[in-house]
Order: structure tokens, then C-alpha cells, then sequence
């Protein structure tokens, strides 16, 4: 089978809501931004707000009419292109069409050369981000904003490290959590001067912003902040909203989609108000809240369901789609991350999410794990397989041949299977071999060991496209200044 | 004879109505509020909390138990001066400027409200100065922060620092809880104590004071 950086169903039959369930949610929605209204922390949001018409005379509650929705919903894009960093097309978000992206940095890792948990240091968000570029079914990057931070980098300076270090080792597409919005303009700069200016940028976007509404209905001043600068630039903006059924949001999972919807729905209107156009991608974390030890839990089979659905309300409106996958409450790699790893690839691919992040991820989002993006690479593979189209033509079907072999004849030596036998799919990390009889020598194979192998040969052996020279120490110099606005000195800590 | 042992389940059960007649029933036959409280409430509620820590309970059950504790003590807390039995701790609570997150803290709040606690909670996105004003209207033994964003921890210091001049730390603890928080950071800004979630926030408010 050819390699390709996305997976599709197709045609994409698998579907948990029905029309007019659909229809029922949408309604809802409507009725919460037009009844109970949403919170406006942003003079120039609620500006362009109240010129179009929604009634802004409490901006804890700002009410927003239908047409108003529906507008937003027709002029926003229903498709986002993803380039490389050389300004190349890679990848069409839209349809069912399944990417998935992984993470370089978190609070600690979990160190693949002895397994044990530490702080994440910057060579380890190095290797992270050169892993990212090697590993085939990661499209993507998604950075967070720990880089250098448990060394005692400041926390503004964390996020936008991480960026830098994810930019310099990977040429594919890269978003991040951006602390404040002059962190956005800050990692904007630098993303245009690549790009050879604002414009090319905006038509050839290798990076997408990333803002957060807070549930229940709230938009926070930061997040409307960064929202109008992404908008302003034309540049794909990642709303994701993360409602916990029982907590910031009914513990009913319509109510919940509801809720949700109504916080994206909302920011997509804003979003069309300060440019018609301007790309969002519809970020969607539904999930419980785990009434044991109140957490968000990241291996919920909730989160795939409610997930799955939000996919649906996205597909529904013709939105490109956050999912998550390929996260885990795991600490240690084994049987709860293989499962809820698998469990998440699956529903995604099934669903038809278009970009799923979080790839990496260990309790609760506090520890990022090399071997855990390795293995739900392996997984991506392997949910490729069981997406596949089943063919019904003459050769597929190969009834010549059955007819040639008969009863009780091999199949093994005819031409036909030598055609076909390469598209089975063959595991690199899960272990098929024999394992030794009982009182032999030697021991089994471990798809474990396989798995550390593997991940330690590609974080030695892959070197990433590197920028051009001159390039490279101009965003040095950009970032340079970020160290010394801070009174800082230029140096990563150790 | 009333049995008060049915207090204590009722608690338990957060069935608050039954709680509230028998504490009222409790008071018509002269049992005093002190023992109320020692002898059945507050044992009820730290059961509760036992069977949580256990996993037997889950968080909503734990909070409709807190329920029942509060509407039972709504006729004993007019006499328990009267009675000369100690009053409950007050607790100020909120989340620092810039940070909008209001959950962590309102679990917080409920927990501490279950254990016995005087709950005074002023929000989310509050000024540092706030708190300090906060802590002195109400006369609070425990100041309890929440933030969830790295950006907007060092609000928390800031809240420190101004603690320390304006003298209220002598007799108001300063405990400190969110996602990033870590008992590390709570030691380098010199918090009194640190919970890593809503269950140990009660643990570590109870050792800085002693029982509610």
C-alpha cells in the first residue's frame, strides 16, 4: 500500500447520530446563544458583536441571533490546506479525512533509554520534535509550553521555546498553546518571515493558532485576543472546547455537545465579524469528569464517544475537525496505554476527525512519552489496514484461479498471490514470532523491547530538513529579543 | 430516646432533610450542639471522606453528604456561641487575576464546606489585593488560591508578598492548589501548604488549624 499521511473511510458510513439528532442539538445550541447567552471578556469582540446585531448590554451574557450563527457558518472555509514549512502543500483537511499529530514537550517525559519518569529537559523536546518529523502518520505538531519550564524558564517564554525548537527540527505543519497574544504575534513573526510575508503566509499556512473557550460558555479576554489576531491574519485558528460532563457541562451528553457547540459556534461568529473567511477548525474535547478522583480522563471510552459526535456536529457544518487520539491516564507503557491508544485511533478514523492531536500523552497531560507517539504510529498502520476498501472485481475475486487450484491445491507459488501478498500489512513493533519452548533457552521477543528499540534508533539515526542558514539566524535574532524583553540572556537552561 | 447514630447516616446517605430533623429533634431533647457536632457530624463527614479516599464514594455522592452536613448545622450555628464551643474555621477562597477557571476551586470549596469550613468564595480573575481585604472582612484562619495556568501562577507569589507585609499571616494560613501547582512551588513562594486535589486540600486545612 502506498504511504500517505492521512487515513479515510470511504464512503464514511459509520455514523452514532441520526439527522434529526443532529438537528436537535443544533436547535439547543441556538437556544443557548439566543436564550442564555455567552460570556465576552473583549471590548473589540463585543464591538463587532453588537454592530451585527447580537445584544451585547451584559457581556456576561451576550445574545446571539440565529441568522447571525448561520452567517458565520456560511462564510466560514470548509476546508484548511496544512503546508510544509517551504510553503508545499501536504495536507487537505476536509471530509473524513484522519491526521494525527503528536507533541514534543510536557512538564516530564518518560525516558525510553531506562523507562523511568523525569523532568522534560530541551534535548529531550529536541529528539521530540525530530521524532515528530520522522515518524510517517504524524502529519503534524502540536506544541505545548514546557520547553525549559521545569528548569525555571518562565512560563512565557516556555511556550514559545517549545514552538522555536519544534520549527528548527521539523519541516511539517505546526501549531502550539500560545500563552498570551504577544506570544501569537511574536510566533506569527517569525512564521511570516519564513513564509516571505504576511500574505504568503495566509495562503500557504504551515502554522495554525490554537485558543481555548472556558466551560461552561465563557470566552476569556486572552483567547478573544488571539481569536482577533488569527482572524485579522486570515490564519487557521484551533477553538477547542473541553466542557467535563458533570462538571462544567450536563452530565447528559447532548446537553454536553450542546454546551460545547454553543462556546464554538459562538467564536466561529466572531471570528467571520472580524474577517469573513478566516479559517477555523472546530476543537472538540467532550469528556466526563471521573467522579472517583475528579479528573479529566484522557482514556475515557466517553471521550471517543462524545468526541466522535462533536465530529459529527463538525461535519455537519462542513468545519474542519480537532479529535484526540493517542493519549492515555497510563504511567507507564502497557496494557491501559495500548488499549486506550488503539481505542482512540480506531473511533477517530471511524468518525472521520481531521486532525487529531494530543499523540504522546501520559497522565493527564502531565508526561510526554517518544516510545507512546512510536507506538500509536504503529496503531495509525495498523487502523490504515482495517479502513480499507474491500474490492469485489474479477480480480479480487480471482475466481479463474480458484478454479485453477481446486480442492486441496496451494496458493502460495502462483503469480496472483505474489502480486497481492504485499499489501498485508506487516507490524514493525507487534511481535509475531514463536516464542521458545518451555525448558529451551533463550527468551520471547517483547513488542516492549521492540518498541524502545525502535523509538531509540529513530530519535539517533533521523536528521530533520534544516532552514537555510540565513533564515535561521534571523529567527534567532527574533528570538534573542524574546529573552532580553525579560531581562534575560539568551541560553536555553540546561 | 433519639438515636443519633441516624444522624451520622442520614449525613452519610446526604439524605439532608432526615438530617435536619433529627439535629432539630436533637435540640428539642437538650443534647448540646458541641456533641452534635464532635460526636456525629463531623465523624459522619470524615467517614464520608474515608470512603472516598477509598474510591468507595464517588464525588457527587460525597458532595450531596456535605449537603446534608450544612443543613443540619443551619439550627446549631446560632447556639454554638451561646454554648461557648469554638466557631467553625472561615476560609477564603479564589482564583488569581487572569485566570478564569473556576472549577478546581469551587471542588475545593465544597470539600471544605463538607469537612466544616466557613466557605467565603470571591470568584475567579481576582486582583491580589483582593484577597488580603477578603481575608480581613472575614477574619479568615485559611486563604486557599487556585491557579490553572503556568502564566498566571506567579499571581500566587504576588498574593504572597503582599500577605507578608500587611501582617495577616501571623494568624491566616495560606494554602495554594491548581493543575500546575506542585508542592515544590508551594514551598518557593512560601505557601503554608499545598493540595493536590480537592480531598487533600481538606487534610492539609485541618492540620494548619486543627479540626473545623
Amino acid at each position: 500500500m502506498m504511504e500517505q499521511n492521512y487515513l479515510e473511510l470511504s464512503p464514511p458510513l459509520f455514523r452514532r447520530l441520526d439527522d434529526r439528532q443532529l438537528a436537535r442539538i443544533h436547535e439547543a445550541t441556538l437556544d443557548i446563544l439566543s436564550g442564555v447567552g455567552v460570556t465576552v471578556d473583549c471590548a473589540e469582540a463585543l464591538e463587532l458583536l453588537d454592530g451585527a446585531g447580537a445584544d451585547v448590554s451584559n457581556p456576561k451574557r451576550v445574545r446571539i441571533p440565529e441568522g447571525l450563527v448561520a452567517k458565520a457558518l456560511d462564510t466560514a472555509p470548509k476546508e484548511v490546506v496544512l503546508h510544509k514549512r517551504d510553503g508545499t502543500p501536504f495536507v487537505r483537511l476536509s471530509g473524513n479525512r484522519c491526521t494525527f499529530g503528536g507533541t514534543p514537550d510536557q512538564p516530564d517525559i518518560l525516558d525510553p533509554r531506562d523507562g523511568r519518569r523525569r523532568p522534560c529537559r530541551i534535548s529531550d523536546v529536541v529528539d521530540n520534535a525530530r521524532l515528530i518529523d520522522a515518524l510517517p502518520n504524524l502529519t503534524w505538531a502540536f506544541t505545548s509550553e514546557w520547553a525549559g519550564y521545569p528548569q525555571g524558564l518562565p512560563a512565557v517564554l516556555a511556550g514559545k521555546v517549545s514552538f522555536m525548537i519544534q520549527l528548527e527540527n521539523s519541516d511539517k505543519p505546526l501549531g502550539s498553546s500560545i500563552a498570551n497574544v504577544e506570544n501569537l504575534k511574536d510566533q506569527i513573526e517569525v512564521c511570516s518571515l519564513i513564509a516571505g510575508g504576511d500574505e504568503e503566509l495566509r495562503r500557504r499556512p504551515f502554522f495554525f493558532g490554537s485558543v481555548e473557550p472556558i466551560s461552561p460558555l465563557v470566552h476569556g479576554r486572552d483567547a478573544l485576543e488571539k481569536t482577533l489576531v488569527l482572524a485579522g491574519h486570515g490564519l487557521p485558528n484551533v477553538v477547542y472546547s473541553m466542557p467535563m460532563a458533570g462538571a462544567t457541562a450536563p452530565a447528559t451528553f447532548a446537553g454536553t455537545l450542546a454546551v460545547m457547540n454553543a462556546e464554538l459556534l459562538s467564536h466561529l461568529t466572531v471570528i467571520q465579524l472580524k474577517r469573513e473567511g478566516a479559517p477555523m477548525i472546530y476543537g472538540a474535547m467532550p469528556n466526563i469528569i471521573d467522579m472517583r478522583t475528579t479528573i479529566y480522563p484522557y482514556g475515557a471510552p466517553e471521550l471517543n464517544l462524545l468526541v466522535g459526535a462533536a465530529t459529527e456536529l463538525a461535519h455537519s457544518y462542513n468545519l474542519p475537525m480537532l479529535g484526540t487520539a493517542g493519549c492515555t491516564d497510563a504511567k507507564v507503557i502497557g496494557v491501559q496505554a495500548g488499549l486506550e491508544v488503539a481505542s482512540q485511533c480506531v473511533s477517530s478514523a471511524l468518525f472521520g476527525a481531521n486532525m487529531v492531536h494530543d499523540v504522546g500523552l501520559m497522565d493527564h497531560a502531565t508526561m510526554i512519552s517518544p516510545e507512546l507517539m512510536v507506538l500509536t504510529d504503529e496503531i495509525i498502520r495498523m487502523t490504515g489496514v482495517m479502513l480499507r476498501s474491500l474490492e469485489t472485481d474479477d480480480d479480487s475475486l480471482a475466481l479463474d484461479l480458484i478454479w485453477k487450484v481446486g480442492p486441496g491445491g496451494s496458493y502460495l507459488a502462483e503469480d496472483h498471490t505474489l502480486d497481492h501478498f504485499r499489501s498485508f500489512w506487516a507490524p514493525e513493533i507487534l511481535d509475531r514470532t514463536r516464542g521458545p519452548k518451555p525448558g529451551s533457552p533463550g527468551s520471547a521477543v517483547h513488542s516492549e523491547g521492540l518498541l524502545r528499540e525502535k523509538t531509540l534508533k529513530l530519535i539517533a539515526g533521523h536528521t530533520p530538513k534544516t532552514l537555510e542558514e540565513g533564515l535561521l539566524g534571523e529567527i534567532k535574532k527574533m528570538e534573542k529579543s524574546w529573552f532580553e524583553r525579560l531581562g534575560l540572556d539568551h541560553v536555553y537552561p540546561e | 430516646m433519639l438515636d443519633l447514630s441516624e444522624l451520622k447516616e442520614a449525613i452519610i446517605n446526604g439524605e439532608d432533610q432526615r438530617a435536619l430533623d433529627i439535629t432539630r429533634q436533637a435540640l428539642d431533647e437538650q443534647v448540646s450542639p458541641a456533641d452534635l457536632i464532635n460526636q456525629w457530624m463531623i465523624p459522619a463527614m470524615d467517614e464520608v471522606g474515608r470512603r472516598f479516599e477509598a474510591q468507595e464514594l464517588f464525588f457527587p455522592e460525597m458532595l450531596i453528604a456535605a449537603r446534608a452536613m450544612k443543613r443540619a448545622m443551619e439550627p446549631v450555628r446560632p447556639l454554638l456561641s451561646a454554648s461557648g464551643v469554638k466557631p467553625t474555621a472561615r476560609v477564603v477562597i479564589g482564583t488569581v487575576q487572569g485566570d478564569l477557571h473556576d472549577i478546581g476551586k469551587n471542588m475545593v470549596g465544597h470539600m471544605l464546606e463538607g469537612a466544616g469550613f466557613e466557605i467565603h468564595d470571591i470568584g475567579i480573575d481576582v486582583p491580589a489585593g483582593r484577597f488580603i481585604e477578603a481575608v480581613r472582612e472575614h477574619d479568615a484562619q485559611i486563604l486557599a488560591i487556585s491557579a490553572l495556568l503556568t502564566t498566571t501562577m506567579p499571581e500566587m507569589q504576588k498574593i504572597l508578598e503582599l500577605a507578608d507585609k500587611s501582617g495577616i499571616r501571623g494568624r491566616t494560613k495560606i494554602i495554594v492548589g491548581g493543575a500546575p501547582i506542585t508542592q515544590a512551588f508551594a514551598d518557593e513562594i512560601g505557601a503554608d501548604g499545598f493540595g493536590e486535589n480537592a480531598g487533600s486540600a481538606v487534610t492539609v486545612a485541618r492540620a494548619l488549624v486543627g479540626a473545623p
